[in-house]
């Protein structure tokens, strides 16, 4: 023996013995079942429903073979829980030789019963290392999403319109598609795949082997409300009577009807272990044949290096880019920076002065306690809410009470309606009725991104930070240049556009704000932004909404940090009719004008009263039956 | 007793036993690992413990070929992530002696020759990617090929970093003698 192999020898023969406990052992072992229990709820073979759904549904998932092979991975998994080995064997050779095409072309056809000629075709090209999807829907559209470049492009054939959107357009679940489809190599991954043993036949003139597998929906949405079922957060209580009832399952419509089976075949050449095609067969609840949809598969060498191979004219089309310009960008960012960098700890006491018509209607004070651990949020008005014998009994309440007074001076009572506790362990949230009946909802649940939903908006408004918007570009107009503000113009996912003019001298706080809802705004003329729900108002009951916050004096902390301190809110609500003409049934006075005035009332660095942040010191159900027991007792 | 792959077929159907089995067959082998890694048997235990969790958290959902491997680069990344996240856990590591929780029973963790003792101070002397190659490798049996797929790097830099490895080794154990 060499002295290196005796060296590596002796390294081996080297004794090291190390052993767990038994109770450590033991300790281990159920926090591991508990995670593996965990996983089987969330595991892929209960999503599977899910996930079918959004395959079968997006044309651009499908154009791969391996797509139906998920498909069907996904539906044997869920169905079976096991595998077929003579299928097992078969179609992991089809999985590797399928692994080594970069280039995949797939002509998919959609049959409706009887019918010969397709009623609809598209053609994709996917190119596995530059993570690139090409289609052409004939004679409607092209498109093709880029991964990498995290870029998608449209062009509509009827408009001659070439529209690039940025790389929050492509979702989420699209990429991690794509990324799945072909990780797909494991024969354990095929094992549950098309649960019959292949059969031999032909396919144009070629020896095919022909897997098959069918799904029966209900069996599978079943298993998914199971599931959805256990958790608490998918249920919706209904705020009157406090009853919570499950979600709403949508049903998977095809060709108008909706989907209950599925039959699928997969036709595979037996001398180049590749998919030939694939058929898919819908079927309603009483087994009849809704539709037949078809891909066919070829692996070519090369395909379309981008869009304008496909037919996108290279001049005279219309280019709409969404991508934001890198000084949209910048200033989006400036802005939250600087409401980032504000202070954390404070207390603010905001009192809303509403003006409807001309008519003064109800005032609503809202207590802010915020730090970065935890926040609480007190909604009071005038009206309706709690007693104010509630405000007395309970010191945290009885200490915004007097913040209220001494901040606003005003003397008539105030009602307690809402209390929202947020922390990083759970949320607490507390509605209180008319009657002054108490209805406590406490939650404990993992921190959640709450900044986004419950930040404090001292000037700049939350919805600046969105990164889901459509269009996001800087557009002077004759407002912005005469105050010399930055217009920043975002186009949200459907409806909304916000408009914000930014002012640079006073750390980019936005001076106003205009959010903007219209059904029949121009922008929403490309129908894949709206969904189904506002594609059925569009038209119809066409509602605008018009909101304008303009901060009409600004505050400065002591470190010199700007804030809103007066702000006027104007809304506008317009009814309009299917034309588009003002629905005058009420005259003019639906056209409602509403005005608001907020002061804020800003408290810096202050001594927080004990137990404000405890969910424990909150007005609780049963004090509440204490408190009326009293009342009956007096009485 | 049962093959991985049998085993590993029993756990993605959602079966306990197969997943306590996996445990038990390979609990003190990752233990070893993590220990002469790290040189802190607490630490190594913690990474043991972890890696566990996660498989139990993943092995529905991840495609795993060679149980063994996949186990062991696990503790050998996860200790990675340890010792550059934890800057006290590095101080010590910069100690000669070999780490043991006091508060433990030390009995129950370790029996370790001199010759252990001497080739743990010296291994930790190797920059981690070799001391972890030279481990996997001479220690728990596994081939370059599988360091390299389960690392993600090609098998000539896996046998590169042995080969640097496994000879300062050599020269730093003769140092160690001649002093």
């Amino acid at each position: 023996m060499k002295p290196a192999e005796q060296f590596e020898q002796y390294i081996r023969d080297l004794q090291l013995d190390i052993k767990t406990d038994t109770e450590k052992d033991n300790k281990v072992l159920n926090e591991m079942f508990s995670a593996f229990d965990q996983n089987a709820q969330q595991s892929p073979a209960n999503n599977s429903a899910v996930l079918w759904r959004i395959i079968l549904k997006n044309r651009i998932v499908q154009i791969s073979t391996a797509a139906i092979v998920l498909i069907a991975v996904m539906i044997g998994l869920h169905k079976n829980g096991g595998s077929i080995d003579g299928a097992t064997v078969a179609l992991a050779d089809v999985m590797t030789t399928l692994d080594k095409q970069n280039w995949g072309k797939v002509v998919i056809n959609e049959y409706l019963p009887g019918e010969k000629k397709a009623s609809t075709t598209a053609t994709c090209w996917y190119n596995r290392a530059k993570k690139q999807i090409l289609s052409v829907e004939n004679g409607k559209s092209i498109e093709s999403i880029d991964f990498i470049a995290k870029q998608s492009k449209v062009y509509i054939y009827e408009t001659n319109e070439l529209t690039i959107n940025p790389e929050n357009n492509i979702r989420r679940w699209e990429e991690e598609l794509f990324n799945r489809i072909f990780e797909i190599k494991t024969v354990d991954q095929l094992s549950t795949a098309y649960n019959r043993p292949p059969i031999q036949g032909n396919f144009q003139g070629k020896k095919a082997l022909i897997f098959s597998q069918t799904a029966d929906l209900d069996d599978a949405q079943n298993d998914s409300k199971q599931n959805a079922s256990k958790k608490a957060d998918s249920k919706i209580v209904d705020s009157k009577t406090g009853e919570s009832k499950p979600r709403k399952s949508r049903d998977f419509i095809v060709a108008g009807k909706v989907v209950k089976y599925i039959e699928g075949r997969l036709y595979v050449d037996i001398e180049t272990k590749l998919p030939l095609m694939t058929e898919t067969k819908f079927f309603d609840a009483n087994k009849k044949l809704i539709q037949t949809k078809t891909s066919e598969t070829i692996f070519p060498d090369s395909g379309p290096a981008d869009i304008y191979d496909l037919g996108v004219p290279r001049k005279g089309v219309k280019i709409i880019n969404n991508v934001p310009s890198a000084k949209a960008l910048e200033v989006q960012k400036l802005a939250k920076r600087y409401r980032e960098a504000f202070t954390k700890t404070f207390i603010t006491v905001e009192a809303d002065s509403y003006l409807l018509n001309g008519i003064e209607r109800d005032n609503l004070v809202r207590v802010t306690y915020h730090t970065n651990e935890a926040r609480r949020f007190e909604w009071y008005n005038n009206t309706q809410g709690a007693e104010n014998k509630l405000l007395t009994n309970n010191s945290g309440l009885k200490y915004s009470a007097d913040l209220i007074k001494k901040a606003t001076g005003r003397k008539n009572p105030l009602y307690l309606t809402n209390l929202d506790l947020y922390k990083e362990d759970g949320d607490c949230r507390i509605y209180v009725s008319s009657t002054g009946e108490l209805r406590v909802n406490k939650s404990e649940r993992e921190r959640r991104n709450w900044d986004h939903f419950r930040v404090y908006e001292l000037g700049w408004p939350w919805r600046i930070d969105n990164t889901s918007y459509k269009r996001l570009e800087i557009i002077e107009d004759d407002y912005s240049l005469k105050h010399d503000l930055i217009r920043l113009e975002m186009i949200g996912g459907g409806i909304d556009k916000d408009i914000f003019y930014l002012n640079p001298r006073k750390d980019y706080l936005c001076q106003r704000h205009i959010e903007q809802c219209a059904y029949l705004n121009p922008w929403l003329k490309h129908e894949g932004w709206v969904d189904e729900k506002t594609k059925a108002w569009i038209g119809h009951n066409s509602i605008i909404e018009e909101k304008i916050t303009d901060i009409e004096e600004y505050g400065q902390t002591k470190q010199g940090q700007w804030y809103k301190k007066v702000v006027e809110t104007l809304k506008i609500y317009t009814h309009y009719t299917k034309d588009g003409e003002v629905y005058n049934r009420y005259g003019d006075s639906y056209k409602c004008h509403q005005r608001q005035i907020r002061r804020i009332y800003l408290i810096e660095d202050p001594e927080f009263p004990e137990g404000i942040f405890d969910p424990a010191s909150l007005p609780t159900i049963d004090n509440d039956k204490k408190r009326k027991r009293g009342h009956k007792s007096q009485k | 007793m049962q093959t991985d792959k049998g085993l590993l077929k029993k756990c993605k159907r959602g079966c306990r036993d197969a997943l306590a089995e996996i445990y038990r067959k390979y609990k003190d082998d990752l233990l070893r690992l993590a220990v002469a890694l790290l040189k802190d048997v607490a630490a190594a235990e913690d990474v043991v413990h972890d890696t566990f969790i996660a498989f139990a958290q993943q092995v529905r959902t991840t495609p795993v070929d060679n149980l063994r491997g996949y186990l062991l680069t696990s503790v050998a990344n996860r200790a990675k992530s340890h010792l550059r996240s934890n800057a006290r856990k590095t101080e010590l590591l910069q100690q000669s002696q070999l780490h043991v929780n006091k508060n433990e029973d030390s009995q129950r963790w370790l029996i370790c020759s001199q010759q252990m003792q001497q080739f743990c101070e010296v291994v930790e002397q190797l920059p981690f990617e070799q001391r972890e190659v030279v481990l996997l490798h001479l220690r728990h049996g596994m081939k370059f090929r599988e360091i390299a797929l389960h690392q993600k790097v090609s098998q000539s830099v896996v046998q590169g970093r042995y080969r640097y490895g496994i000879n300062k080794l050599r020269s730093l154990m003769a140092s160690e003698v001649t002093e």
